[in-house]
């Protein structure tokens, strides 16, 4: 297989987030790199996140504002955004991360890309920061349906 | 899964801190079931290991401690527990327990256990919650801020 | 219609409700595998259908499969993996295992629904 870059590995893992929120939210997702004009600033309160291990580690992750997580499971689950708890929330981005994930995994196995899942999680706060080694290779794709608008990261660690 | 493969991780967080940092962590004695979600006490490292099960430590500790940690390792007077170098401490402080504990591991029970790098996170009133898997907790208590580890290893042979 | 939804997601097992509920049907939830064989003792009777998660704490699906199919009285329920699973050969290894079907994460709930009603029509 020839070589995939860090980039392309980053489209893989939009594209199929995008598939899973047609799928299971109704949403028509578009993605396009980060930092592009006419990106909105946002500050993510909540983030789910996973590690892979592989040839190289890395780590994925989701960030999102509340309202954004909120009526993202709220259309998954068909539960109203007010009768959701925080609790649900956690668990519906981690297991976002999760169903994201699982894909990808297949698409890359027998090759040098091929990575193991660990556990999901979840982080929730204002400020949310990730502190990496310096000059870690990266890429970032900004994915938004209406008003709702979604980050994602993927690191070699 | 049998507390003998979470205590190591007691015992090195223990002695690496008192071996680079020159301070005793009182308590970390006994680990409890957690449930639901952990609330950070100010900055948090998580680092992933597999081999033949996969698991993970997630340190968190009080600002506090972070920055005495920091300036006592690298001889430096950093005062915002926001520096980069302050995390890059944490984190390199979790590399070094996750180490030592996961090589006690494959030497006792042949694990052959990797480690990623870690990762370190910090929020205000940050809420840290792993929902697909069990895990124990120990606190620990210094003269410079509250210290705590979270154990998880995932259940089953994947 | 009575199933037992075992899935360490609260998300996945609330989509599961609803459309368990489509099909006027209860739902009994398990939370990861060792909860799910505690239930099973209970209410292995009754049960219709298992939908069964792969990766779960404790005690994953897999092994959970291997050991409903081991025992004699639970073997006769059909159990469908729901999973992120998707690599072929996990899903050979689950059919070979004792899985009657076999849904990949993510579906909609339509295709839920009438997998649910697949699996229940054709038992095992």
């Amino acid at each position: 297989m020839s070589s995939i870059s860090i980039e392309e590995i980053a489209d893989l893992f939009a594209n199929n987030l995008s598939k899973v929120l047609r799928t299971m939210a109704g949403f028509e997702v578009s993605s396009i790199q980060c930092g592009q004009q006419g990106m909105p600033e946002i500050e993510p309160s909540i983030m789910g996140a996973m590690i892979l291990h592989g040839q190289k580690d890395a780590m994925i992750s989701l960030a999102m504002e509340d309202n954004t997580a909120y009526m993202l499971i709220a259309y998954m689950t068909g539960i109203l955004p007010e009768d959701l708890e925080e609790q649900d929330l956690y668990d519906g981005v981690g297991e976002l991360v999760n169903i994201m994930t699982g894909e990808v995994k297949a698409r890359l196995a027998n090759t040098p890309y091929q990575f193991r899942l660990t556990s999901p999680f979840a982080l929730g706060g204002d400020n949310l920061k990730v502190v990496f080694k310096k000059n870690l290779q990266g890429a970032c794709r900004f994915l938004t349906a209406g008003e709702l608008e979604i980050i994602f990261r993927i690191s070699y660690i | 899964m049998d507390k003998k493969f979470y205590q190591p991780f007691c015992r090195s967080t223990k002695d690496i801190i008192k071996e680079m940092a020159g301070i005793e962590i009182e308590g970390m004695e006994s680990m409890e079931e957690e449930e639901g979600e952990i609330s950070s006490m100010g900055v948090s490292s998580i680092i992933t290991f597999a081999g033949t099960r996969k698991g993970r430590l997630l340190v968190d500790m009080e600002l506090g401690l972070a920055l005495y940690l920091a300036n006592t390792i690298l001889g430096e007077a950093y005062t915002d527990a926001m520096d980069r170098m302050v995390l890059s401490t944490v984190s390199e402080i979790n590399n070094i327990v996750s180490g030592n504990a996961i090589t006690s591991l494959n030497n006792s029970y042949s694990m052959d256990l990797r480690l990623a790098p870690p990762v370190v996170f910090t929020g205000q009133d940050m809420v840290i919650s792993i929902p697909k898997i069990n895990s124990l907790s120990s606190q620990g208590y210094t003269e410079y801020g509250k210290i705590s580890i979270n154990v998880a290893w995932e259940g089953g042979n994947k | 219609m009575k199933v037992l939804a075992i899935d360490d997601s609260i998300m996945v097992r609330k989509i599961i409700r609803g459309a368990v509920e489509v099909l006027d049907g209860n739902l009994i939830e398990a939370s990861d595998g060792i909860e799910a064989l505690e239930v099973m003792e209970e209410e292995y009777k009754d049960i219709d259908l298992i939908l069964l998660d792969w990766n779960m704490p404790r005690l994953n699906g897999m092994e959970v499969l291997k050991q409903l199919k081991a025992d004699r009285r639970f073997r006769g329920i059909p159990v469908m993996m729901v999973t992120t699973e998707s690599e072929r050969k996990n899903i050979v290894r689950a059919i070979q295992a004792g899985a009657a079907h076999y849904l990949i994460k993510p579906f909609t709930i339509e295709e839920l629904v009438k997998r649910i009603m697949e699996s229940m029509g054709k038992g095992e």
